[in-house]
């Protein structure tokens, strides 16, 4: 019977038979109580298996020759280019990387906490898979045709380090320092090996433009309310809410690492509510989804806003002792009342408190920084504490010796309150809060729900959701920021998050929290004696790629009119007006500085031809007079190159990463030992060594020639204490004599000099998987205790220290003349920028198979996805145009045309083509890229500067805006 | 005879989709040797026609009396799709990068699809490897007797030595876990890492899972999460137990999502985003059961009690996810 069964069996077993009806039908046909006539087949004793010990051994030596030998292990990150920093183990066998594992070692931070094992992701699964691929640079190479027609000829390191810091002098020489733009990009932000062209670009007085704003990942508006843009928990955190909102973000795809702290919180308890257009991998596991119109953001979180005030849900307590909301505010002119507009002799100013203040404070005051407000207790006009420019520096309300208690409304006082100016007269007054309520009338959630589809019933659910529970942890993603109204946005939720008081343990405001890490300035800086031309990202990378010509072509007026209230030529007006006072460094702190005085261009790492908008590649090349770009691979960018140094990978070098602080650990790599290194790559750091080397030795040679000391020592008294750049000495003061020239060297110095990394070496943290934990020395606005997850702003709550803002409190109210002007001075949404002759609007979200660009062309990868690029639209959207899955499309406006695949979803809204961002040029017919869709036009708000804490610097520079370019597409 | 089971239970709760469990499993076993197109581990979009395309439709298992059932090999090109390649080495000519061959299917093609009209369509993340099962098909369908059961795990393994590459196997498994290797002319598939558990590593989509979904364990160790999510919790279910594989892969089935919205945009109470008939037509009439007593748990643990079954699932340590350590039945520890 047994052995006729498969006798039988095999005349059944017509290969390729068809076979109807699904699982579940057949389940539904099965009886329930099965008469079995035949054995199971694990009971059949002939089953006792002969000997396969040939096949198994077989993969055993498979799987011994990927482990290879644990001792020679390395250890690494992928996040050079990403944010998730992730220990890694790196397996090698004979000199050569086989495969990467997570190291999964990091300790639990406490036994009622999930560990944050095994960090890692797709993308680092695979780094292994890249490293030998065939666009591997392997030594340097020249360009012989035009720039991007792929004609190369192979140069020995001499010839190319010769070229281009021939180029770099040259430049240094004619046009000066300013002339000079060397940059590691946003491919590099490790904190050891992006330290390499930063050290060099300071050493020589380059022009250097900020990264989280260019690339458009900044929290502009999150600055303005907090003073600080990364602010938030490590994402432990999530583990004890009662309720996480995940807002414009996806993180089950772009936090890959972190992901499962959120539905471990939620089988802990607590609710997740996902704010996305897409029903995004996030949303398909939360427990309240709200489909938002895209753009409209804003509205919504108004419109939260305007539910927590008319139903009292918020706690006035926190909203008198943490936020502006009590400043005063002059009725004529909205502008908020100063102890120096006052007239201190006043009977209505509480003159006596002040002097106590004054006196209890033994400190400086800057009245034009002090804010008012009118004290219940008193029913006088009081200066607060607190503000930057009071001499007490604490949000205490109430101590020995004070008690104020700041009237939120001026109803709450009897209202038509007048205060009496310095000149004499008297001005009427109100409050910020009253300021919030007259413009929240304006978004109430029956107003706002033709906008944001956001039914007024889910408005009223999330303003309870997010105001009510204990602990409430509301995320935002970068996708907001990427409108052209988007900084609105990121501050109308900060506002709204800011009305509820949530600080430290009970969560709050979480964008990209950063730990506090000192000791690293020694790395690319030199105590101050020379500083680097530091430019806006956002700004002089628009300048630089001629951002207003295609600005032009692709907003009209009326497109204009609706986000701005004003028509083109006179938002244009506005804006270059603003841009003029910090042009090429004239007005160094009078605005956002750009240089349009670069020429030799020296930059590693920085996809920026990808991830640019419009027409600036062809822009920059224009006015590239030298590229030399540094890069491990043929990428894109490389394609247009001068000048190719190859770099070594994430695997062949020494580096370090710390932030963001998603997490408390550093990561470290070392390369395996014994490994065959690729060709004559070499690190940045070993690079810019070569370079400063070659430098010192043309300008000496040259100085010998000349006799002139202009050609050793390079004028810059505005850059260089010393008044000069010198050449002579260039070598040596680079590596500290010796010290300080290579990525070992990098990594050890950070080691040894960062107090939070304090008595690790790297034998220590190598020993353990490649990471050290952040001591408690790391919190910025909060303790960082050993056992419990961390979460900002915990000291303002506990200790009431100030924020760095103005107000020195949570920040509703702005009040610089174009804010006013502009109707923004209180928090506010506006609509979004979009060209509204094109029906979708294109969106480019942070991609689930790449880091950007990086791993784009991974084979691995892409035959995990459609293999080449592709764009999500509706069943409906594609129906209309008869596109089918699958088919190739063009997607157009008036920037350009782009061909790509269309992928059919009904994840995707109507009216909206969505696909992972990052798709490299070189990926699509002609090199036209995604981007090239995307205009974008500058925001007056985000350009304006000048004004309390909203001054150029790393928390207030705008944004690059991704989400303005307005698409058609039709069948190719 | 089978001494003692592995099994794996994933949860799809905590699946993100990732697939970080896929090209771990690439990188280890399927990045060489005639293996490139094939994926001892995929996950898929479900609904969906997942990989290899339509395998839910291509037959195999057993019916109710414990006869195989016919099944087909699906095809190379329509339903695995090729392992595609690219023009790197070209990219020094300024060529545009491109794809060697054009495709019409591959292991994740419908990626983020799934079912039904935005806002109130559903989908979620499906991870699939070899079921090692109790009663393997592709084990019954061999004529080479070239299948065998591990007695000291229950790992189900081709011995490459005996199999001719007939491929009944492949026709046989209703999950078309089991894939060709043309190279080599044999059938290959998961070996359940036995040679990572050999040296006490936990199967590689397992530990380098980041959702930490997957739990390995033997059945037989009530220590083990997986018994007690299988045995005791009655959480983790079997995908398509009708087909009669008996398999040692369980899945807790995904809970159902956010609440629908009506026709004005409110959400309804209540509402089931995912079809309770679809998830019965993945994991068997038993899956009601298994969400009704997670869900129950859930709200014990949001009114503030304890829930030994979540903290399970929440899984504290990530190294206890795995209890791997051959250990004679009935042994504690």
């Amino acid at each position: 019977m047994k052995f006729t069964r498969r006798g039988a069996l095999r005349s059944l077993f017509a290969i390729g038979a068809s076979f109807a009806g699904t699982r579940g039908q057949e389940a539904k046909a099965a009886p329930s109580t099965p008469n079995k006539d035949q054995p199971r087949i694990v009971d059949d004793p002939r089953l006792s298996p002969a000997s396969i010990k040939g096949t198994e051994d077989m993969y055993r030596s498979e799987f011994a020759s990927t482990f290879g030998d644990a001792a020679d292990h390395g250890t690494a990150f992928h996040c050079v280019n990403c944010q998730g920093n992730c220990a890694w183990t790196v397996w090698s066998k004979d000199g050569k990387v086989t495969r990467e594992s997570q190291s999964a070692n990091y300790p639990a931070i406490s036994p009622d906490i999930p560990d944050s094992n095994p960090r890692g992701c797709n993308k680092g699964a695979q780094h292994s898979q890249i490293m030998y691929n065939e666009d591997r640079l392997k030594w340097p190479l020249r360009r012989t045709g035009e720039r991007g027609a792929g004609q190369w000829e192979r140069i020995s390191w001499d010839e190319a380090i010769t070229e281009v810091a021939q180029n770099i002098y040259d430049t240094m020489t004619t046009v000066g320092p300013e002339g000079n733009y060397i940059h590691v990009g946003a491919g590099m932000l490790s904190e050891a090996r992006g330290a390499s062209f930063k050290r060099l670009g300071t050493l020589l007085g380059a022009v250097r433009p900020y990264i989280a704003s260019y690339v458009g990942d900044m929290f502009p508006g999150t600055s303005l309310v907090y003073g600080e843009g990364n602010i938030g928990c490590t994402y432990d955190f999530m583990f004890n809410t009662n309720v996480q909102v995940y807002w414009g973000c996806n993180p089950n795809q772009t936090r890959i690492p972190d992901a499962h702290y959120i539905w471990e919180g939620k089988y802990n308890g607590s609710k997740v509510i996902v704010i996305t257009p897409e029903f995004s991998a996030t949303a398909i596991h939360a427990d309240l989804w709200v489909p938002i119109k895209p753009g409209y953001d804003g509205h919504l979180a108004m419109s939260i806003m305007h539910e927590m005030v008319k139903h009292d849900l918020f706690d006035k307590e926190r909203a008198r002792t943490f936020t502006d909301l009590p400043f005063l505010v002059r009725d004529d002119n909205k502008k908020m009342v100063t102890l120096a507009d006052l007239d201190l002799k006043w009977d209505g100013f509480d003159h006596d408190l002040h002097e106590d203040l004054h006196h209890i404070a033994h400190g400086e005051e800057n009245a034009e920084e002090v804010f008012l407000c009118w004290d219940e207790r008193t029913g006088k006009v009081t200066a607060l504490p607190g503000s930057r420019g009071a001499a007490l520096k604490t949000l205490r309300l109430k101590d020995r010796g004070w008690d104020i208690t700041p009237a939120l409304s001026i109803d709450d006082v009897g209202g038509g309150k007048k205060v009496q100016l310095k000149d004499g007269t008297t001005v009427g007054v109100h409050t910020v809060f009253d300021e919030l309520k007259e413009e929240l009338k304006k978004f109430s959630p029956e107003a706002t729900h033709k906008l944001t589809n956001v039914h007024p019933e889910v408005v009223s659910i999330l303003a309870r959701d997010i105001a009510l529970p204990e602990v409430v942890s509301v995320t935002i993603g970068f996708s907001l920021g990427k409108h052209f109204n988007g900084m609105l946005t990121q501050r109308a939720i900060g506002s709204m998050v800011a009305l509820t008081g949530r600080m430290g343990p009970e969560g709050g405001m979480n964008t990209e929290n950063e730990w506090s890490i000192s000791g690293l300035g020694g790395l690319s800086g030199f105590s101050g004696k020379y500083k680097q031309r530091f430019a806006s990202g956002a700004i002089s990378e628009f300048v630089l790629g001629d951002g207003m010509k295609d600005a032009e072509k692709l907003f009209a007026d009326e497109d204009m009119q609706t986000a701005t209230g004003t028509d083109f030529a006179t938002y244009r007006k506005a804006i270059e007006q603003e841009l003029k006072p910090a042009a090429n460094d004239e007005g160094v702190g009078k605005g956002k500085s750009y240089w349009d005085t670069v020429e030799t261009f020296l930059i590693a790492a920085d996809a920026r031809f990808r991830r640019n908008k419009g027409g600036y590649r062809d822009a920059f090349l224009k006015k590239a007079k030298f590229f030399a770009y540094v890069d491990f691979r043929m990428s894109d960018m490389a394609t247009w190159a001068d000048i190719l140094l190859p770099a070594r990978s994430h695997y062949e070098v020494y580096d370090l990463r710390t932030n963001p602080g998603y997490h408390r650990f550093a990561n470290i790599s070392q390369p395996p030992k014994g490994l065959k290194h690729i060709g004559e790559a070499k690190s940045e750091w070993d690079i810019a060594t070569m370079l400063v080397e070659k430098l010192q030795e043309i300008a000496l040679a040259k100085f010998e020639q000349t006799g002139k000391q202009e050609h050793i020592h390079i004028p810059d008294d505005t850059h260089s204490q010393t008044g000069f750049r010198e050449l002579d000495v260039v070598a040596t003061t680079f590596t500290d004599n010796g010290h300080l020239g290579t990525d070992k060297q990098a990594v050890e110095y950070a080691l040894a000099n960062v107090p939070q990394f304090r008595g690790e070496t790297l034998e220590s943290t190598v020993g353990r998987g490649g990471f050290l934990t952040v001591n408690e020395q790391g919190g910025k606005s909060a303790p960082l205790y050993p056992n419990e997850p961390y979460s900002t702003l915990e000291n303002h709550l506990a200790l009431h220290e100030p924020f760095e803002t103005l107000s020195g409190r949570m920040t509703f109210y702005v009040d610089h003349p174009i804010w006013i002007q502009s109707g923004a001075a209180i928090a506010t949404a506006a609509m979004p920028l979009s060209p509204k002759r094109f029906p979708l609007l294109l969106m480019t979200p942070h991609a689930r198979w790449s880091i950007h660009s990086t791993y784009k062309t991974s084979a691995t990868l892409l035959r995990l996805q459609r293999g080449e690029p592709y764009v999500m639209i509706s069943p409906k959207d594609a129906d209309v145009r008869g596109i089918r899955d699958g088919d190739t499309i063009v997607m157009h406006n008036d920037l350009a045309e782009v061909r790509l695949m269309a992928k059919i979803t009904p994840v995707v809204p109507d009216g909206a083509a969505v696909m992972e961002h990052g798709w490299e040029p070189f990926m699509f017919e002609g090199k036209t890229g995604h981007n090239a869709l995307a205009g974008d036009m500058l925001n007056l708000l985000e350009v304006s500067d000048g004004w309390g804490h909203l001054k150029f610097g790393v928390h207030w520079d705008g944004n690059q805006h991704a989400y303005a370019g307005n698409v058609e597409i039709r069948r190719a | 005879m089978v001494e003692r089971q592995l099994a794996m239970v994933m949860d799809l709760n905590k699946c993100i989709g990732c697939q970080t469990c896929t090209v771990a499993c690439k990188t280890q076993w399927t990045n060489r040797d005639g293996r490139e197109g094939m994926y001892w581990n995929n996950v898929e979009t479900k609904p969906g026609q997942g990989y290899p395309r339509g395998w839910e439709d291509a037959g195999g298992g057993f019916d109710a009396n414990g006869n195989l059932q016919p099944g087909k090999v699906p095809g190379r090109r329509s339903q695995y799709g090729v392992p595609w390649d690219y023009n790197h080495d070209e990219l020094f000519n300024g060529e545009t990068f491109t794809k060697g061959q054009k495709a019409k299917w591959g292991p994740n093609w419908d990626e983020d699809v799934g079912a039904g009209d935005f806002p109130n369509n559903f989908y979620f993340y499906l991870p699939r490897i070899c079921n090692h099962c109790s009663n393997p098909a592709c084990l019954a369908a061999c004529n080479n007797q070239a299948i065998i059961k591990r007695p000291q795990d229950g790992i189900v393994l081709v011995d490459l030595d005996r199999c001719q590459g007939e491929q009944q196997c492949i026709a046989a498994c209703p999950y078309k876990k089991v894939y060709f290797n043309a190279l080599r002319s044999r059938t290959e598939k998961c070996i359940f890492c036995f040679p990572r558990i050999e040296k006490g590593l936990p199967p590689a989509c397992a530990e380098q899972c980041v959702g930490r979904i997957r739990f390995v364990g033997f059945l037989d160790d009530v220590e083990s999460q997986v018994y007690k999510l299988v045995k005791v919790y009655k959480v983790a279910l079997p995908l398509h137990p009708e087909a009669g594989t008996e398999p040692n892969v369980y899945y807790v089935p995904p809970l159902s999502g956010p609440l629908q919205y009506d026709k004005e945009g409110r959400p309804i109470p209540g509402s089931e985003r995912i079809p309770p008939d679809y998830l019965e037509s993945l994991f068997g009439p038993e899956v009601h059961g298994a969400l009704d007593r997670l869900k129950a748990e859930l709200e014990r643990k949001k009114a503030g009690h304890p829930s030994d079954m979540l903290d399970q699932l929440i899984a504290y340590s990530h190294r206890d996810m795995f209890r791997i350590k051959s250990k004679p039945p009935g042994a504690r520890g």
